[in-house]
């Protein structure tokens, strides 16, 4: 998914159809703590698998920050070489 | 990770999850460094491909699960566009994208050690031309370097990347780069007026120059699409260029100089010329990336060959004239009255420039024979039959020398010619196919030879340091071989048609088989040269 999305496909296509990482960034959290499966549960009390998929989407969606950012202040022709405007996330 | 050794988790599966969260982490990184605008520790990117590999290794330890997606989230989108479907790309997809991207990743700071501007542009092409093309990441960071805190490669301000270049090929030894610094105090009378001339052009060309640079980092058809519009922006600029030109020549009551023998003096129009320069440079590239995407249908391989060849004439004989002016002036400082110490910087600033009008002099002259000899096998080849507009119901020469011409036919210089001008240089009626066989021939050789030539060379003008440059070095030395081998493919091709251009059984042979190669054969020496694929003599 991730490496579509590099590919130049649309996050709503890639990424964003993670219910996982959907559940991490619904609603837009204000905080790394409320960036959780389960609002207001903090992230010590969940199992471990989860605590670690947890980790590993937040890394996935901050790399997709960066690469978002850094593209996006380049000069760029959206479509034609990637479809970057949906759902800023971060 | 401290969580997962603690556990008594699977140990494979452990090691799985690890291996792809360290990965994870490394990635992030990196990313933050380029975010930083900073390089990230070479030592990184062994261990992203080491956990590339592990992963790989590991990846039958996991379960698909495919409810984990859903493409019911995107009904939260802003948007009246129904639900579209996932795009997932194959593992072995995956992994190949992610060691490419690493490595592009790694190679895209070899561009930092180009010592100007011409090395710059020589490896953001380089690094353009790749193939596969690297992604839009690696793209946009390349980008990024020219404007990185105001500076490009890390090294100079915009405004004296601007300067260095005019400084290495119209200007050098110039007191117009001198007065473009803003010392209004001391100048003499007239110079305010050069002042204002100098302060316009640099207005106008600091950015619209770099975007050269940019639109190298665009994709392939972007970049090719991005060229057409500057074409004509480079050519309207041209204009006003030549005025500012005159405004300074009258200022500083420049003296004309015979440049050729019986023709009236002229004016050295250092900015336009310039100006000029760049833009020849510009369609050049765009007529040969025109190959690449293959734009031109097989009928018109011919006459593209022809103008490639015109446009590097027309440009070879401006670059005589540039060097011509700097030759002069070179002659005229070290008769003059400067000091020791600056005048020998004067006319090493002119050697400089020559030796670079003469490598730009030596590709333009090595392109402008291939793509002579390549115009004599498709003209030849056509009077075969072969590669021949087959169906002329629903169109006309005309029209279909305007749609092909379309980005060039409003260029004031080089002028385009008429349909009926551009057909009768591009036939060669007045040749037998013998006669533009020899002369392809003669001209396949020499390409070849100038080809030869380049390959002794190396990729820079200014050696800065050879460390980390490597990469540019590998692929530009590719780049050049690649030339050569398709200026050998090219007279191999003109000596079979000269053996069997009558051989009336070979030539119905040929007009079933012979066919151009693509662009992943290996017969297609080089990207931007296709030599036709004959049938064995």
């Amino acid at each position: 998914m991730k490496v579509a999305w590099l590919m130049g496909y649309p996050l709503s296509q890639t990424l964003f159809t993670s219910v996982h990482i959907d559940r991490l960034l619904w609603p837009a959290p204000k905080s790394l703590e409320d960036s959780s499966f389960i609002r207001g549960r903090s992230a010590n009390t969940l199992s471990l698998p989860h605590q670690v998929l947890r980790a590993y989407c937040l890394l996935l969606t901050k790399t997709g920050d960066f690469v978002l950012g850094m593209v996006t202040s380049q000069h760029y022709y959206e479509a034609s070489h990637a479809v970057y405007n949906l759902w800023p996330i971060g | 990770m401290e969580v997962l050794t603690c556990s008594d988790f699977d140990a494979d599966k452990r090691n799985a999850i690890s291996v792809r969260v360290n990965f994870r982490i490394n990635v992030l990184e990196t990313l933050m460094q380029h975010a930083d605008g900073r390089s990230p520790p070479q030592s990184l990117f062994p261990i992203m491909h080491e956990s590339l590999n592990k992963a790989e290794k590991t990846h039958g330890q996991g379960i698909v699960v495919l409810e984990a997606f859903s493409t019911k989230l995107q009904r939260r989108l802003a948007s009246t566009v129904p639900p579209r479907p996932m795009v997932t790309v194959s593992m072995d997809e995956a992994w190949k994208f992610w060691h490419q991207m690493l490595d592009d990743c790694r190679d895209v700071f070899s561009v930092h050690q180009a010592a100007n501007s011409q090395d710059l542009i020589t490896a953001y092409q380089m690094f353009a031309y790749s193939s596969p093309q690297p992604s839009t990441y690696p793209r946009a960071l390349l980008q990024s370097f020219l404007s990185l805190d105001g500076m490009v490669a890390s090294r100079v301000e915009t405004i004296c990347f601007l300067e260095e270049d005019l400084r290495s090929l119209t200007l050098p030894a110039s007191q117009l780069l001198t007065i473009s610094y803003g010392a209004y105090g001391r100048l003499h009378d007239g110079s305010r007026k050069v002042a204002d001339c100098m302060q316009r052009f640099t207005d106008q060309f600091e950015q619209t120059f770099l975007n050269v640079y940019r639109a190298l980092c665009l994709n392939s058809c972007r970049i090719r699409r991005t060229f057409c519009h500057a074409l004509n922006d480079w050519d309207a600029l041209q204009g006003q260029v030549e005025e500012l030109d005159c405004i300074i020549q009258e200022a500083l009551h420049e003296k004309p100089t015979e440049y050729l023998p019986g023709s009236p003096p002229t004016f050295s129009f250092s900015l336009s010329s310039w100006v000029y320069h760049h833009k020849i440079n510009i369609l050049r590239l765009t007529i040969q990336m025109g190959f690449e995407q293959t734009v031109y249908a097989p009928h018109e391989m011919a006459a593209m060959y022809w103008y490639l060849s015109n446009v590097c004439d027309i440009h070879l004989s401006h670059l005589e004239r540039i060097s011509h002016f700097v030759s002069a002036n070179d002659t005229e400082i070290k008769r003059g009255s400067m000091d020791g110490a600056s005048k020998a910087k004067a006319t090493e600033e002119c050697k400089q420039a020559l030796d670079r009008l003469y490598r730009q002099y030596s590709w333009a002259k090595a392109t402008q024979l291939l793509a002579v000899t390549l115009h004599g096998i498709f003209t030849v080849l056509q009077r075969l039959g072969i590669f021949v507009w087959q169906d002329p119901l629903y169109s006309s020469d005309a029209l279909r020398y305007e749609i092909r011409m379309k980005p060039f036919l409003n260029l004031s210089i080089p002028e385009a010619l008429s349909p009926d001008d551009f057909a009768s240089h591009t036939q060669l009626a007045d040749l037998t196919s013998q006669e533009v066989l020899t002369q392809a021939m003669t001209s396949g050789t020499s390409a070849k030879r100038a080809w030869e030539e380049i390959a002794k060379t190396t990729w820079n003008v200014a050696p800065r340091e050879q460390k980390g440059a490597q990469v540019v070095d590998e692929k530009w030395n590719a780049d050049v071989k690649d030339c050569l081998k398709a200026a050998i493919g090219a007279s191999l091709c003109v000596v079979t048609l000269e053996k069997m251009i009558n051989n009336e059984e070979w030539k119905v042979k040929a007009a079933k088989e012979t066919r151009l190669p693509g662009l992943d054969e290996k017969s297609r020496w080089h990207r931007w040269w296709i030599v036709p694929l004959l049938p064995a003599a």
